[in-house]
């Protein structure tokens, strides 16, 4: 880590007097304040619902992601609804779910770029089995898992 | 190096730094857990910080809800991820060193089982 720290650069670590010299890590700290930035994300579910919460292994019909983006370094977000898991368990019609709040590769690009202007982003990712009506578990009998 | 090349490097040691800066909700094993709305009461809350090295490659010292639901008995939950300015300022003066430490604030919020009435229809 060090030898690389020291070719990025052109730093050395350890010189003859035995100080270290953090000169040009400053560069990295508006990268990282720029990545740190991000707002709030809820898991939660729809209001009025009955949602119940599916385990890690247990198979999925729906695997949807919300990308969340964020003004003000992630002080607001552009659309309070989109933080919410509850609008993609809604919007998909889902009865049981599981929800992940993550930083995608594409996040993370991206954020390279819009985050020192103040606009990071964030992913939701939720997985989940849809409420089944009468026409859909006719035509899809082999996808309908058991309520638990 | 040249800084075109330096600077693609330092991109993409940037970048691999995402994959583990994730918060999951899923219930335990052989549990029967319900996700709570927003507006609804809660007489459980918790916070806590998780911790990850160089940028999120490295998750030191988390812990996901599932846990929380484990010890605390949760029957209802829901979470809530924040980035706040001690966040911040944890990793403004960790960049100074090569460690990068990227800290992650949960609020999970629940009802524990023993005080949860029959489930809603």
């Amino acid at each position: 880590m060090t030898k690389l720290f020291e070719r990025l650069f052109r730093l050395p670590v350890a010189c003859r007097r035995s100080s270290i010299s953090f000169e040009k890590y400053w560069l990295l700290v508006p990268v990282f304040c720029c990545l740190a930035a991000c707002g709030d994300l809820y898991l939660d579910a729809p209001h009025g619902s009955n949602i119940s919460l599916m385990p890690k292994d247990k198979p999925a019909v729906i695997e949807a992601e919300q990308v969340v983006w964020f003004k003000y370094w992630g002080n607001e977000p552009f659309s309070a609804p989109e933080t919410h898991a509850a609008t993609i368990i809604e919007a998909h019609h889902l009865f049981e779910a599981r929800i992940r709040m993550v930083n995608t590769f594409a996040d993370a690009l991206i954020s390279m770029f819009t985050g020192p202007f103040g606009f990071p982003r964030r992913t939701l990712i939720v997985e989940g089995n849809p409420q089944a009506s009468d026409d859909y578990v006719a035509a899809n009998p082999s996808r309908i898992l058991p309520k638990p | 190096m040249k800084p075109c090349r330096r600077l693609l490097l330092l991109i993409a040691i940037s970048l691999c730094m995402t994959a583990c800066f994730r918060t999951e909700l899923a219930a335990p094993e052989g549990k029967d857990v319900r996700i709570l709305s927003q507006d609804e009461p809660v007489n459980f809350t918790t916070e806590y910080k998780n911790f990850y090295l160089f940028g999120g490659l490295l998750p030191v010292w988390t812990t996901q809800p599932e846990e929380i639901i484990v010890e605390q008995d949760l029957a209802e939950v829901r979470v809530r991820t924040q980035d706040t300015i001690s966040d911040a300022v944890i990793t403004v003066f960790s960049s100074l060193i090569p460690i990068m430490v990227f800290p992650q604030h949960v609020v999970v919020e629940g009802n524990r089982r023993t005080q949860v009435e029959t489930p809603k229809e």
